[in-house]
Parts: C-alpha cells; sequence; structure tokens
C-alpha cells in the first residue's frame, strides 16, 4: 500500500479493480509485398471494476522485441484486487482499453 | 501497435539504410487545418520542383498549443537555405532540421499513436511522397489473439463482407474475454 500511495503521489495513474485472468501473445505484423516482420509480446489483463467501468482490458509490451510469452509469469492471482498502473487509456466501442508501462506491475491493495 | 504504425515503420526502415533527416514545419500563428493542408500542398510542390527526385514520409501532429505540424523525413540532404526560401513562398513560418539515425524515424510513429481528433477524420495522418513504394497499409497482415478469434468465428459463421462489422467485434471481444478469464 505504501509503495502504491507513493507512486500515486509522483503523479503516476492507477486503476483499481479485481483481477480476472491474464494471457501474453506475440503479435506478429508483416507486410505481404516487401516481406518485412516486425513481433513483440503483449500481456492482456482482464480486471473488472463493478459499477463504474465494468471490464477494463490492460495491454502491457513484454520486453523489447519477441519474449517467448510461456517464460512470462503473471504474478496476480484470480479474484484479488490490485492497482494497475496506467500510461494510456481510451474506450473503443464501449471496452475501456488501457496500457500499461513496460516493466510495471499490479500492485496488491 | 496499429496497421498504420506497422507501415510507417516499415517504409521508414526502407527509406534509408545510412541515415535520414527529420523536417519540422510549424508556423509562428494557429492556423485552421485546412488552410495548414492547403499550405502543406503548396510547399511540398515546391521541393518536389526543385529536388524532383525528393522521396520520404511526411506526418501530421496536431499540437495541443501551435495547432498543425508537419514532420518529414527525407533520405537525401537538401539545403536548409534553400528550404527556408521555399517555405516562405508557401506561407510557412519555423523549420528545424537534424540527422537522424534510421531507428530513430519511429519516432515519428508515436504521432501515429494519438487518438486522432475529430477534425482530422477521413486525412491520412502519414502518408509516402515521391517516386519509391512505400508501405501502405493494406499491405500489412497483422495475427493477434483478437484477429486469430476474427478468423475463426469467420470460417465457423460464414461471414462474408463487412456488414455488422460492429457486432462481429463485440462477439470477439467477449471470446477474448472469456479465453482470458478461463486460461
Amino acid at each position: 500500500m505504501e509503495k502504491l500511495i507513493e507512486a500515486m503521489k509522483q503523479g503516476k495513474v492507477f486503476l483499481i479493480g479485481e483481477f480476472r485472468g491474464a494471457k501474453t501473445d506475440v503479435i506478429r505484423y508483416v507486410d505481404k509485398k516487401t516481406g518485412q516482420a516486425s513481433a513483440f509480446t503483449a500481456t492482456n489483463y482482464l480486471v473488472e471494476r463493478p459499477g463504474a467501468l465494468e471490464v477494463a482490458m490492460i495491454s502491457q509490451q513484454v520486453g523489447d522485441g519477441t519474449v517467448d510469452p510461456t517464460t512470462i509469469k503473471v504474478t496476480a492471482q484470480k479474484g484479488k484486487v490490485y492497482a494497475f498502473e496506467l500510461s494510456g487509456m481510451e474506450r473503443v466501442r464501449g471496452v475501456f482499453k488501457a496500457r500499461m508501462p513496460q516493466g510495471a506491475e499490479p500492485l496488491p491493495i | 501497435m496499429n496497421k498504420s504504425k506497422a507501415a510507417f515503420l516499415f517504409s521508414a526502415q526502407r527509406l534509408g539504410t545510412q541515415g535520414l533527416y527529420m523536417w519540422t514545419f510549424t508556423f509562428a500563428e494557429v492556423l485552421s487545418i485546412r488552410d495548414t493542408r492547403k499550405r502543406w500542398n503548396h510547399l511540398l510542390t515546391l521541393l518536389r520542383r526543385r529536388w524532383p527526385g525528393l522521396c520520404g514520409l511526411r506526418v501530421f501532429e496536431l499540437h495541443d498549443r501551435h495547432g498543425l505540424h508537419v514532420h518529414l523525413v527525407t533520405n537525401r540532404f537538401i539545403d536548409v537555405n534553400e528550404a527556408r526560401k521555399l517555405s516562405k513562398i508557401a506561407g510557412w513560418g519555423r523549420i528545424h532540421v537534424m540527422r537522424v539515425a534510421v531507428e530513430k524515424a519511429a519516432y515519428l510513429a508515436k504521432y501515429l499513436s494519438k487518438d486522432r481528433e475529430p477534425c482530422l477524420k477521413g486525412w491520412r495522418l502519414w502518408a509516402g511522397f515521391g517516386e519509391w513504394d512505400w508501405s501502405r497499409v493494406k499491405d500489412i497482415i497483422f495475427e493477434t489473439p483478437r484477429s486469430v478469434i476474427y478468423q475463426a468465428c469467420k470460417a465457423f459463421y460464414c461471414w462474408k463482407g463487412n456488414s455488422d462489422f460492429r457486432s462481429r467485434m463485440e462477439l470477439v471481444e467477449k471470446i477474448f474475454r472469456r479465453v482470458i478469464e478461463e486460461g
């Protein structure tokens, strides 16, 4: 909790909600004309915030370039409440989507 | 990252291998978006007349306080004094140029991540110019968890065309959430 208050004093923005699950995937882009390709690994956190946002989808890029998703361990436990640091947010087709900075971890409340 | 940003990054990688020049064109006063675009078209015409082989990428950035900026990435040296003269003719204000490494051109891609302002609806936030083949958004194929789910649903439900796209995306989003929740 002290960690969270300290971070909030520094001006960081957090979303507090119930952690429902997370999944890490590799996202790939290919230019079919030139064959150029790019890939990165991202973890998607599903967070519930009943009454306020209902469901929020928070994505976080993992490492630089591609990282094997099986090596990524998410320490958060399903059903517990955490504070998720946000670096950006938007509402797309009614779904609240946000980004978590690289390296940040959900802080238990 | 979206498809547009990926196409921009691929284009920037191909534009120059030795290094690039990054230009920023601004105005002293804030102009309307339409006027800025007109002046940009005028300036680009002048630049391309003066340097016929000029090619590169341009990015529009709507600044919080200073209106629309135009950023340009080119792969060849242009005399800044001559460019200043041409920009004055086209009614532009300040010009700033710096040499950047190819990887740094990705910096401009950050403007493509910003939310699109309503006044820029229907605009190309970035575009290539000159005689070269830059990456187009239509050429980018991407594989994300959502696109995999979409393709599976498309095959299962025999979706055709783009009708009902929103409800399709809602279904994809619901399935994606369930996949995350249930592992």
